[in-house]
């Protein structure tokens, strides 16, 4: 009966808000950590003079200037 | 006696029954427009319902809590006194910031896919507020928009509710900041309006959710943004403080035309124009002491924060404004039976008032009050000798813990001095942990809940 009582005013309010917005929280927080990491890998790696010659002008002007130097050479 | 245990049930949980019908319309409307078979068929759309449905909860429930701040006496109807509807309100408030919180989580959480790393980044995206610029169109421009004021209300929310359940703030700038609760929510409203969602499939959801939207801008504006004019006060002149150790004696005439209260309610109160003598200018609630019979009201403030402990600095012409008078601690709502009266340390205030307005009944009333040592018995000549002389049927029994070796007061005592429970209504007043402690023991004796009054004097 003691710890019955115990356990009902543990599970307050109070314990069920905090413990909900923490999970709410913490998992928005690995969402926009991933998201974003992975958002800006993808940039790196379409922004890379290797990477990408998938329709980003940038990309395609930086592989021709290396084509350019490559002649040069 | 089944009718009276339902009708007890019913007087008590009516609130909370007319919350949940509220909260389970819009999910029966959302539910009417959606092939539920459909809805939780894959993980997208699991995630999009169960986000949509917690949206929708938390906002009826966000409204509710804001009508259950307006401190009107009949929202007590259906709560039981003024005490439980701020319970109520503290309780949906935490609930709405549960449900709220849930509300994007879900809707973010559709998009992944944990095989595909890919998919966290859509996720990001959606939680992210959206950039607005004039090269949109208007329906682009509608919908970003509404997710940013969506944003805006949930962070708002969060901070502020962060605030209210687990920063422990002085009480006037918790209350500033509590005031925003309004601002937050009216930008939820916006986004009810303006989202290009369920909402705008149906119209009677579209509707039912703007008419609640309407609810709670109507009672932020009444209570917190034109309070000082449309929230009915009453002007009162302090005719006497007397600081009495810990405990402060307030005497007040009315102004003009006095309040009209009932014995046992209690009245909101605020100090005008005496900063310079230290007085916090702030509403507080106490329980009145006298009787409506008289033409003064009178009030026993114990010290036990910043506000009342400034009382004791409060002079004779001060003016006050009182708001009341609330709350459903009445016992002559309960027929002729007989009382017994429980009271804890300034928890007597109530029962002064009460005793002081007995009329030549035929009940019995018993009269407990326990204090920690008998300098605390408040008009204690009053209690001993003037009332039971003039009322045959009111017997005084006071228990001093002190003299009873600490022992605190529990139920055998109670029982031996008033000759048992049966068919008697109990009233408590006091501090909560010895009405928990009165009220568990007197359960444990077989007393039944309908029986038992509490007025819990320390508001959520």
């Amino acid at each position: 009966m003691k710890n019955n009582l115990k356990i009902y005013r543990i599970i307050t309010i109070k314990f069920i808000v905090g413990f909900s917005l923490t999970v709410s929280l913490l998992v928005m927080s690995v969402i926009l950590g991933i998201g974003y990491a992975q958002i800006n890998s993808t940039k790196e790696i379409d922004n890379s003079p290797v990477g990408g010659q998938l329709g980003n002008t940038n990309l395609q002007d930086s592989t021709t200037t290396n084509n350019d130097n490559a002649s040069t050479l | 006696m089944k009718n009276l245990e339902t009708k007890y049930w019913l007087e008590k949980y009516s609130g909370w029954m007319l919350i949940l019908i509220s909260c389970m319309i819009p999910v029966l409307l959302w539910g009417s427009i959606n092939e539920i078979s459909n809805s939780f068929s894959t993980p997208y759309e699991l995630f999009s319902s169960l986000g949509k449905v917690f949206g929708l909860v938390g906002f009826i429930l966000y409204s509710a809590n804001l009508l259950l701040a307006v401190r009107r006496s009949w929202l007590e109807n259906f709560f039981q006194g003024l005490n439980r509807v701020y319970i109520a309100h503290h309780i949906t408030g935490g609930l709405a910031l549960v449900f709220i919180s849930f509300h994007p989580l879900f809707l973010a959480l559709r998009y992944i896919d944990l095989k595909l790393i890919d998919t966290f980044g859509d996720a990001a995206v959606f939680l992210w507020p959206r950039s607005i610029d004039t090269t949109l169109k208007f329906v682009e421009l509608q919908e970003a928009v509404a997710i940013n004021a969506g944003m805006v209300a949930f962070w708002g929310m969060v901070v502020l509710l962060v605030l209210t359940f687990f920063v422990v703030l002085p009480y006037r700038f918790w209350l500033f900041t509590h005031r925003f609760l309004g601002v937050a929510f009216l930008f939820a409203l916006l986004h009810i309006i303006l989202i290009t969602s369920d909402t705008s499939r149906s119209l009677a959801l579209k509707w039912y959710l703007i008419l609640w939207g309407i609810v709670g801008v109507g009672a932020f504006l009444y209570r917190t943004v034109f309070g000082s004019i449309f929230v009915r006060k009453t002007r009162y002149k302090v005719i006497e403080a007397t600081s009495l150790d810990s405990i402060t004696r307030i005497e007040l005439v009315p102004t003009g035309k006095p309040m009209q209260y009932k014995s046992g309610q209690f009245i909101f109160i605020r100090f005008l124009w005496c900063e310079q003598d230290g007085i916090i200018n702030e509403a507080h609630p106490f329980s009145i002491a006298s009787s409506p019979n008289e033409d003064k009201i009178r009030l026993y403030i114990k010290s036990l924060g910043d506000f009342t402990s400034s009382l004791q600095g409060l002079k004779q012409g001060a003016i006050a404004e009182i708001e009341g008078a609330f709350g459903r601690f009445v016992p002559v709502r309960y027929g002729n039976a007989p009382q017994v009266w429980i009271a804890g340390g300034i928890g007597i205030t109530p029962f002064l008032s009460m005793a002081k307005s007995l009329k030549d009944t035929p009940q019995s009333i018993n009269l407990i009050y326990s204090v920690g040592t008998r300098s605390e018995l408040v008009e204690e000549s009053e209690l001993k000798d003037y009332l039971p002389m003039k009322y045959k049927n009111f017997n005084f029994i006071p228990y001093i813990t002190d003299e009873q070796s600490g022992k605190y007061l529990d139920v055998d005592f109670i029982e031996k001095s008033v000759a048992g429970f049966e068919g008697k209504e109990i009233f408590l007043c006091g501090p909560p942990p010895m009405m928990r402690s009165l009220k568990r023991q007197l359960k444990n004796k077989g007393v039944k809940r309908r029986k038992i009054h509490s007025e819990e004097f320390a508001i959520t």
